[in-house]
């Protein structure tokens, strides 16, 4: 007898809960690694991810690129400041670019506006 | 006779000797147990009417610059924040949970969790502004009182979008009373913040003891809605390119 | 013995009794689980720990949608990432979160109060002998009855939500839980939580699954409240896609 769960897509989709606590790093290439520096444009400091918009200017031109980093609740808990990132900011990322979109890159390393410089090995696991 | 007396006294003497470091500690160490589930009589930030309030000039352009479909938090399950879910938690219930060292109020609608150090510790350094603030309780005789400072500014006062600044202060007075046969618990709230009220304003908020009342998941139903709507956003896209069939209703 | 003496001797004889007693039930006061505990994934004895077995005993219908699902998941990690969900973990998966989300015990006469900072949710255990009522609406904690059965809370809970495609389980699981303070090899205070699912109509025999946490100083719950990003783009009115959301 078939068990309750339906094979359908739409069932599958409706049924998925927490598959993991952080968005999913499956989709960033674990063997590159991309510096940029760009101004911030936006900010969302925020759970369950945080992301960052910059305007990066390349010597092909000016590309928006999307920061991916953990929780609002870890940064802070492991050294960021509410104000750590604000628009208008110069920072320089350093990340895991998405294997489709290059212009999305998950933080590993950031130097913020005032120099001082943090890195994902701050967070104990 | 009193010799039966003597010996009983002396074996309960015993007896209640061992009880005293067992339990009873616990409870001794409250003066006063506001655990339990409470359920507020009314809304009393109805009783947060602008006109009553003496705002200054940032706090009436405050207060004219607010728009419910994008200042409430609540429209996005968010929390309340502190102390509008003291003021409007009404009529879902609160439950306290308190023990010597905190004491902890666990909103039922939208899930606001207050947590007041009850243990003496300082003020964090650096503090940052949260939704429900940063509170410090100390006794006085049989009343708590909570000190609360620290609530971020995207937060209101009530629905009709009062606001108030960082640098707001709430402190409050709970006590129990008991009333027409019934528990109550007695929050006497005073805000100050000068910034933009030029008065503190005083509200009292009455609960009425209500052990049996059933708490629901606190956000759960906003995020259920919120969730929905994703869900249907996404599935208009992943139907297109999939192709797939709906075979029943969502959960 | 005279009326008199065997009267002084049964009071004398009472009060010895209550002395003993309250010594006994002090003795066997139970411990106090109150505290902030961070979740580890290395187990006491220093090896890591797996929360979900690699292989549940899935009965065969539920295997093939749960493969299926894996197909799918790992073409489409995006649509797949809950976290976007934002409602809260259905037992017994937020006892199991090994991510860095501590997780807050309140331990007082008759309850304990567990409060998650993923996602700010709260589960109840009554204490006070109670039976679980009939006709309860399933709900993402299920409902828990506990008692103390030496050094270990025992909890048993019912009445937990259909779970997830990767956590799947039925409205007649039972979940049987035993939380314990522990020392790890280091004569570290640990924090046990072990949990055996019953759901014979999900899985074909009873698993066990654990978790470990440890308290770390100073370490409070925060405030995550996960449509913030929702919140915070309507305060901005800034118009940019939030990744996890479309």
């Amino acid at each position: 007898m078939r068990a309750r769960l339906c094979g359908c897509i739409w069932m599958l989709l409706t049924m998925v809960g927490p598959v993991a606590a952080h968005h999913s790093t499956a989709n960033y290439d674990s063997d590159k690694t991309a510096t940029v520096t760009g101004v911030v444009s936006y900010v969302s400091f925020t759970n369950p991810h945080s992301f960052i918009d910059i305007d990066v200017t390349a010597a092909d031109g000016a590309k928006k690129y999307k920061i991916f980093a953990t929780s609002k609740v870890a940064l802070l808990r492991y050294g960021w400041r509410p104000d750590s990132v604000k628009p208008g900011d110069t920072i320089t990322v350093e990340g895991r670019p998405d294997r489709t979109d290059a212009t999305q890159l998950y933080l590993l390393r950031i130097t913020f506006a005032d120099g001082s410089v943090w890195s994902r090995d701050e967070i104990q696991q | 006779m009193p010799k039966i007396g003597a010996s009983l006294v002396l074996g309960l003497f015993l007896g209640g000797v061992g009880f005293l470091p067992g339990g009873a500690a616990a409870a001794s160490a409250l003066p006063v147990d506001f655990s339990g589930v409470w359920v507020a009589s009314a809304r009393s930030g109805d009783a947060l009417k602008p006109d009553k309030l003496h705002m200054t000039e940032r706090g009436k352009a405050a207060l004219a610059a607010f728009d419910p479909r994008h200042h409430d938090s609540t429209r996005f399950c968010m929390p309340y924040g502190t102390p509008r879910n003291t003021l409007s938690t009404a009529p879902y219930p609160v439950e306290i949970v308190q023990r010597p060292e905190r004491l902890t109020m666990i909103f039922d609608r939208l899930g606001d969790v207050r947590r007041v150090f009850l243990d003496g510790r300082p003020r964090p350094n650096p503090l940052w502004p949260t939704w429900l603030g940063h509170s410090l309780g100390h006794w006085e005789g049989k009343a708590l009182v909570i000190e609360t400072v620290a609530m971020t500014k995207e937060s209101i006062l009530a629905d009709n979008g009062l606001p108030h600044s960082e640098d707001m202060r709430v402190t409050e007075r709970l006590s129990l009373a008991s009333r027409d046969g019934a528990q109550w618990l007695i929050d006497d709230i005073t805000i100050t913040d000068p910034a933009l009220y030029e008065a503190p304003i005083k509200v009292t908020q009455r609960f009425r003891r209500a052990d049996g009342a059933e708490m629901s998941e606190g956000s759960v139903s906003c995020l259920l809605d919120q969730w929905r709507q994703d869900l249907e956003r996404r599935n208009q896209t992943l139907a297109g390119e999939v192709g797939a069939e709906k075979n029943g209703a969502p959960p | 013995m005279t009326h008199g003496a065997l009267a002084r001797t049964a009071a004398l004889l009472l009060g010895l009794g209550l002395l003993i007693a309250a010594s006994v039930a002090v003795a066997a006061a139970p411990p106090d689980l109150t505290g902030v505990w961070m979740p580890t994934a290395i187990g006491p004895d220093g090896n890591r720990n797996r929360t979900w077995p690699a292989k549940p005993p899935l009965l065969p219908a539920v295997q093939a949608d749960y493969d299926a699902y894996r197909v799918l998941a790992a073409a489409n990690p995006e649509d797949f990432d809950s976290a976007r969900s934002c409602l809260p973990y259905i037992m017994p998966r937020p006892m199991l979160v090994v991510a860095q989300y501590p997780l807050e015990i309140v331990q007082t006469d008759g309850r304990v109060t567990m409060i998650f900072e993923l996602h700010n949710d709260v589960r109840r255990i009554y204490l006070d002998g109670r039976t679980p009522p009939s006709g309860l609406r399933p709900t993402w904690m299920g409902y828990s009855v506990g008692h103390w059965e030496g050094d270990a809370l025992v909890v048993r809970t019912t009445s937990v939500r259909d779970g997830t495609i990767d956590q799947p389980h039925g409205p007649s699981m039972v979940l049987t839980e035993r939380l314990r303070l522990i020392k790890d090899k280091d004569a570290n205070t640990m924090l046990e939580d072990e949990i055996t699912v019953d759901d014979l109509a999900t899985y074909a025999q009873p698993f066990t699954v654990r978790n470990f946490f440890r308290q770390r100083p100073g370490v409070e719950i925060g405030e995550y409240f996960c449509s913030e990003d929702l919140w915070q783009q309507n305060l901005s009115g800034n118009a940019t896609k939030i990744p996890w959301r479309n």
